[in-house]
């Protein structure tokens, strides 16, 4: 791990991180929540992010976009595919938003020191997540999309629907 | 068509046909939540090929009043 990684995630106490973030970009972090100081992470004004909630973006892109909020403990994690939030997402306690992937195709080499792979995520405006959603790398999520608690999204919801289960499948459209 | 109405809601909630009625509500069936009600509507909306509108969907109290509205939008 580099330095100013190790120095950003470790050593800069959680109340700085919420005071920097609240004069850059006019958001509102919890003291209590884990956001990682990374050029890599963008924050619109006004977005919340809640107690215990673990924000990781030293690996790659992310930009959250404003008005949105971001409940208690949840974890969110870019890799190089990047992830992406839209302005007015309300996303609600125990979401897990993973960017990335390992690859598994080589039985010699254990899982954990196979080569990553990140096809990004990408998260639309005015959306809705319900709590304990897990939304996997690959996915993308179409705005005004309202997705039901404990999903698990794996692919493509389109605009304006209401989705569900594991792998969440489209149950309505919104109208 | 209430044959094939009470089918569908049988399938959505998880009932044999046999035990469904027009006059059921909510109350009376367990999985009749708030996703299946949107369930129900889409499975419908796509065997008579109709489409409601909010106002109607919110509206709809018992299975009688999803078979008015079929009805009423599919003639």
């Amino acid at each position: 791990m580099k330095l100013g990684k190790i120095v950003r995630r470790f050593l800069v106490p959680s109340f700085v991180v919420t005071v920097i973030y609240a004069f850059k970009y006019g958001c509102l972090i919890s003291p209590k929540a884990e956001v990682e100081l990374s050029p890599l992470l963008k924050i619109g004004k006004g977005t919340q992010v809640g107690s215990f909630t673990k924000i990781k973006a030293s690996d790659g892109p992310m930009d959250i976009g404003h008005s949105s909020s971001i409940g208690n403990n949840c974890f969110i994690t870019s890799d190089f595919g990047g992830v992406r939030i839209g302005e007015y997402a309300m996303i609600a306690s125990n979401v897990s938003i993973i960017g990335a992937n390992y690859r598994y195709d080589d039985l010699e080499v254990p899982i954990c020191q196979q080569e990553k792979t990140s096809k990004g995520i990408d998260i639309g405006s005015n959306v809705w997540i319900g709590a304990g959603v897990v939304i996997l790398d690959g996915s993308t999520i179409g705005n005004g999309v309202i997705i039901a608690p404990n999903s698990v999204v794996t692919g493509n919801l389109p605009d304006n629907v209401i989705a569900q289960g594991n792998p969440a499948t489209v149950v309505f459209e919104r109208r | 068509m209430s044959e094939r109405l009470r089918e569908i809601a049988a399938e959505v909630f998880g009932l044999r046909a046999e035990e469904v009625e027009l006059a059921m509500t909510p109350e009376d069936i367990e999985k009749w939540d708030s996703l299946n009600h949107l369930r129900l509507i889409t499975a419908v909306e796509s065997e008579f090929n109709i489409r409601l509108t909010m106002s109607q969907i919110q509206g709809i109290e018992c299975l009688r009043d999803l078979h008015s509205y079929v009805e009423q939008v599919g003639h």
